[in-house]
C-alpha cells in the first residue's frame, strides 16, 4: 500500500511539475538521433494504414485541412510528440496515442519529403511588409526570419507556412492569439500572434495560403 | 625570391606593431589582474525550457529580500524573453541569461549592460541603471537572418513605481 502511495504520489508530482512546460520536446542529441532514424518509406506505409489522407490528403497538403507536407521533419516530430504529451489540443491527440517514437520519426521523414503548395502571395503591401519587414514598434519580427524567405520553414520548430490551407492558417494564428495553442516554447509565436490584428492575420493568410481549387460544376 | 625593399619595410613595421600590441595586452592583463571568469556556470541549452532556472515560468524580474533585483532572461532566435523587463533606478540588478540556440549578445545603449550569451553557459551581469527611461535591448552577435530584428525592451522606472 505504501509503495502504491509513493508511485501515485510521484506520478502526481511529475505531472504537476510538467504541467507548466509548453513542450516536453528538447532537440537534444537523443531527439535528433530519433528524428534522423526516421524512414520515409515506412512513414508512407504507416500513413496509408492509419488513413492520414482522410484529412491531410494523399499529397499531405490537406485540401480542407492542415497541410503537413514539406515541413521540416523536426517540426512534424515535435507536433506529434506534443499531441501525444497533451501539450497540443485537437483531434490528433487520439490518433497519436499509440504511436512510438520511431513511428513519429517515420511520419516526420515521410511528410518532410512531400512538396508543399506554393502560397498565392496575395494580401497586398500589408502582407509583404509583415513578411519581410515586420514592425519594430510592436516588436514584431518579419515572418521570413524564422519561417524562411519563401515560408519554407526554418530550424527545428519553425513550420513551413507557405501553401497552408487559408482557414487552417487563420485558425492556428487565432489559437496562438487566444492561448488555445501553447506548445511554442517561450511563447515565441504567441507573442507575435497577440499583436497581429485580424486584418493582418487575414492578409498573411492570403499571402501564404494555398491556391484554392475551383469546384467542378 | 625577390621582395621589394618598401614591401620588406612594411612587413617589418607590421611585425613590430603586432608584437607591441601583444606585449601591451599581456602586460596590462598581468599588471591589472585581468583574467577570464573563473566561476563558469554551465547549462544545457537544448533542455533550457524543461527545468531549472530558465524554465518558462521562472523567467522575469524578481525582487530579492535585500531590495536588489534578479532578472532571468533567455535569448532565442529572434528575441529576448520576457520581451519587456522593468527595474527601478539606482538599484542593484543581477541579470542572468542563457541562450536557447546559438551565440547571441545583448546590449542596452547608454548603459553598461552588455554581454555575450554563449550557448551552454550562463551569462551574469551585475549593474544598476542610473537614468530612467525606455531602452532597447539589442542582439549584438550575428545569430542568423533575423539578427537585426532581435530586440526587446528594458524600462528603468522611478523607485516605488513598479
Amino acid at each position: 500500500m505504501k509503495l502504491l502511495t509513493i508511485i501515485f504520489g510521484s506520478f502526481l508530482i511529475i505531472t504537476t511539475v510538467q504541467a507548466d512546460v509548453s513542450s516536453l520536446v528538447a532537440f537534444d542529441k537523443d531527439t535528433r538521433a530519433i528524428i534522423k532514424a526516421g524512414d520515409a518509406l515506412q512513414g508512407k506505409e504507416k500513413a496509408a494504414s492509419m488513413k492520414c489522407n482522410k484529412c491531410h490528403a494523399e499529397n499531405g497538403q490537406g485540401d480542407d485541412d492542415v497541410s503537413v507536407a514539406g515541413h521540416p521533419a523536426t517540426y512534424i516530430y515535435k507536433q506529434l510528440k506534443d499531441f501525444q504529451d497533451g501539450k497540443r489540443d485537437g483531434v490528433m491527440r487520439k490518433k497519436v496515442k499509440q504511436l512510438t517514437n520511431q513511428d513519429m520519426a517515420d511520419f516526420s521523414a515521410w511528410y518532410a519529403t512531400l512538396p508543399f503548395a506554393k502560397g498565392t502571395e496575395g494580401g497586398g503591401q500589408l502582407a509583404i511588409d509583415l513578411v519581410y519587414k515586420g514592425d519594430p514598434k510592436r516588436m514584431l519580427k518579419p515572418c521570413s526570419t524564422c519561417h524562411g524567405q519563401n515560408g519554407e520553414g526554418g530550424k527545428y520548430d519553425s513550420a513551413a507556412i507557405t501553401g497552408q490551407n487559408k482557414e487552417a492558417f487563420i485558425e492556428m494564428m487565432e489559437a496562438f492569439k487566444e492561448n488555445d495553442r501553447t506548445n511554442d516554447i517561450y511563447s515565441r509565436m504567441r507573442l507575435i500572434a497577440k499583436v497581429l490584428t485580424e486584418k493582418e492575420i487575414q492578409a498573411l493568410a492570403e499571402y501564404y495560403g494555398a491556391p484554392e481549387e475551383e469546384e467542378e460544376e | 625570391m625577390h621582395i621589394d625593399a618598401t614591401e620588406k619595410k612594411w612587413f617589418y613595421i607590421s611585425l613590430v606593431v603586432t608584437i607591441a600590441i601583444i606585449a601591451i595586452l599581456t602586460f596590462s592583463a598581468i599588471s591589472t589582474n585581468i583574467h577570464p571568469p573563473s566561476s563558469v556556470e554551465k547549462v544545457d541549452s537544448n533542455r533550457l525550457h524543461l527545468d531549472g532556472e530558465f524554465k518558462e515560468d521562472n523567467l522575469g524580474v524578481k525582487k530579492n529580500a535585500d531590495g536588489s533585483y534578479t532578472v532571468t532572461m533567455v535569448a532565442a532566435r529572434y528575441g529576448f524573453y520576457p520581451q519587456r523587463i522593468e527595474v527601478p533606478i539606482n538599484t542593484p540588478v543581477k541579470i542572468r541569461m542563457a541562450s536557447f540556440d546559438v551565440l547571441h549578445g545583448i546590449h542596452a545603449p547608454f548603459t553598461n549592460f552588455n554581454t555575450m550569451v554563449v550557448p551552454g553557459y550562463i551569462s551574469e551581469v551585475n549593474t544598476s541603471f542610473t537614468k530612467t527611461g525606455e531602452y532597447p535591448l539589442f542582439c549584438n552577435e550575428f545569430c542568423g537572418l533575423g539578427h537585426d530584428h532581435m530586440w526587446s525592451k528594458l524600462i528603468v522606472s522611478e523607485k516605488g513605481s513598479n
